[in-house]
């Protein structure tokens, strides 16, 4: 059934091991710095009862994920939080399908049909009709968190936790969603940052991160990686090590090289360390993590058994804590030459810090070796002072050039479109 | 038991569609579709069917969040299969709203005396208090437990660790719960139980 929580739970039941990591031990740690040793098996058969949450201090005590909001932001409520999203001169942005709930990869169908896969909603819906028509229905339903998608040689893919799915000739069923075929589920089984992102290589492959399962520890072997996989054989790759937590990444038209956003620690401070872009020029390269954040940055617990210069540094810091999920190149033609090839990040927005940070589009401009790196705030703020109106999670370019950008809290998608 | 549960409670639905019932009505700015969970969560939202949760006091977002899933099917609907597929997005609105604005249930009295100190041994580490506040009385997505029956936190806590329990929170909150033993689930849903 829920093979993977049961089969943790079976083995921290059977108690075969002793409970090194026992509560009691873990209360009279708690005042000090917590260093787990995650190198032995015990640890992972019966993890200490903090290692996911914890690290806080009296400041940050409450910080929590972002609650969302469970239902869609109505229209006419969307309407006028686009009026007050400012961008540059000559964009405008429109709502173009409202009630998305939990909205966060899109990928387009042969057809023009729009795949968007949620968070825990465990739905993938599709997004069809003309504009300002568009029908939206739930297609997949019963996964459990199916945030990555993607669309090839006439099939939706679909990665869910701990599984990719196939899903043929979709847009001839849009009623009722074929069965879908798992095609490879070699993923390791822990939910906490399990959530994926799909990027096609251009060569059949898919580019699938695989979170680390705690905010801070020495991950198991399983997780904390770049993997590439083929949907046809079930073959796979490690391609980067040392990621945290990535929900976005791209290829790069210019060279075929991946690139990837990756969310950094939490519970140091407001504002470090910072979010990453990272470019990955040869295979296997360690971006870091959990010894040296941001390319600079000791890690308070693992720093001190590594050096930074070990590791390859980011291509640009996005801010702390602020949460740069789906990300694109842009290579249509109806925005200005600036940017094309530059890159369109999602940024999602913090959670733990005081300040409300993120919940915008962000552009980057940067040259293809990842030099020269230029930001502008594209898109932006979905904030109200520090109250939420949205949250940005992927961008899609269309076919006709104009940018869609998925928002998960409010439940919708809206087009970024240009005109001289 | 499950059965019989289910059995009792469609009685009561039943029962609580018919006016002469007997029962006076919610405050004035219950939605109407409120009255469908009188009979299973209580009059004013507090529970006094096993199993069956009080909502009184929950956070706003809780509840809403709570209802999507439930008509999604990612969590198990039970009895309630029937209503929840029914509820439109500003059904759940309203449902949230209201549910927060009534008071809290008291301590539950039938809560067993708990250990402090055992049950802050067993939650302390997990940082429960984190998101669901050191009053429990929840925030946000998260829940309020202060008050709830120990039966229903009992049921919760199992399903959350077994994977049942699917949706907001899934992660946080199995990864705190895989080490749980039974007995512990018991200490800890009596302590808070009894909370105010």
């Amino acid at each position: 059934m829920r093979r993977q929580e049961t089969a943790v739970a079976n083995a921290c039941l059977a108690g075969v091991i002793a409970a090194v990591f026992g509560c009691v031990s873990m209360t009279v740690q708690a005042q000090d710095l917590k260093k787990y040793d995650s190198s032995t098996k015990d640890f992972w058969l019966k993890p200490p009862p903090d290692w996911f949450l914890g690290d806080e201090n009296k400041e940050q005590k409450g910080q929590a994920p972002n609650p969302g909001q469970p239902t869609p932001t109505p229209r006419a409520e969307l309407d006028k939080i686009l009026a007050g999203i400012k961008l540059p001169p000559g964009f405008k942005i429109a709502v173009w399908a409202d009630s998305v709930p939990q909205a966060r990869q899109m990928a387009w169908g042969d057809k023009g049909t729009l795949f968007v896969g949620t968070f825990d909603k465990g739905t993938v819906h599709s997004v069809s009709g003309p504009d300002g028509q568009k029908v939206v229905k739930p297609f997949i339903t019963g996964l459990r968190m199916p945030t990555g998608v993607a669309f090839q040689d006439g099939a939706l893919y679909v990665v869910d936790i701990d599984k990719l799915y196939r899903y043929d000739n979709p847009e001839a069923n849009l009623d009722k969603a074929p069965e879908g075929k798992v095609v490879y589920d070699d993923f390791p089984p822990y939910v906490p940052h399990g959530w994926k992102y799909l990027v096609p290589d251009g060569k059949g492959w898919f580019y699938i991160p695989v979170g680390v399962p705690c905010n801070i520890c020495l991950p198991p072997a399983s997780t904390g990686h770049y993997r590439r996989v083929d949907p046809k054989t079930g073959a796979a790759e490690i391609v980067a090590l040392g990621v945290r937590n990535s929900v976005g990444g791209a290829v790069d038209p210019r060279t075929g090289q991946l690139w990837f956003t990756d969310n950094g620690r939490d519970w140091i401070s407001d504002d470090m360390p910072s979010d990453e872009v990272n470019r990955v020029s040869k295979i296997g390269e360690h971006f870091g993590y959990p010894y040296c954040h941001q390319g600079d940055f000791a890690d308070p617990k693992y720093g001190s058994e590594r050096q930074c210069s070990e590791f390859t540094p980011p291509v640009y810091k996005q801010g702390p804590h602020i949460a740069g999920l789906g990300m694109k190149f842009y290579t249509g033609d109806m925005f200005p030459p600036e940017y094309k090839n530059g890159i369109f990040i999602a940024q999602h927005g913090s959670w733990n810090r005081a300040k409300k940070l993120g919940y915008r589009v962000l552009f980057l401009s940067v040259d293809p070796d990842g030099k020269n790196p230029k930001e502008q705030v594209f898109a932006g703020t979905w904030l109200d002072d520090q109250k939420i109106l949205g949250r940005p999670a992927d961008v899609l370019q269309a076919p006709d050039g104009s940018l869609l950008v998925a928002d998960d809290q409010a439940g919708a998608i809206y087009r970024i479109s240009y005109q001289k | 038991m499950l059965t019989s549960r289910s059995v009792v409670c469609i009685a009561a639905l039943l029962a609580a569609s018919a006016p002469a019932h007997g029962q006076s009505a919610p405050s004035a700015k219950a939605p109407a579709i409120a009255q469908t969970c009188v009979a299973c969560h209580g009059l004013k939202g507090v529970s006094t069917t096993k199993d069956s949760p009080s909502l009184a006091g929950q956070p706003d977002i809780f509840t809403q969040y709570q209802l999507v899933f439930m008509r999604d099917g990612q969590r198990q609907p039970g009895v309630m299969a029937g209503i929840v597929k029914t509820l439109t997005d500003q059904n759940i609105r309203e449902l949230g709203a209201y549910y927060a604005s009534l008071p809290p249930p008291p301590p539950f009295a039938k809560a067993e005396p708990v250990d402090a100190a055992k049950a802050d041994a067993i939650m302390g580490p997990r940082r429960c208090s984190n998101c669901h506040k050191e009053d429990f009385s929840g925030q946000g997505e998260t829940g309020r437990l202060a008050g709830q029956r120990p039966d229903y936190l009992i049921k919760s806590l199992k399903d959350f660790r077994s994977g049942v329990r699917r949706g907001r929170g899934m992660g946080a909150m199995m990864e705190v719960s895989v080490t749980l033993e039974d007995d512990d689930i018991v200490l800890i849903a009596h302590y808070l139980a009894g909370k105010p």
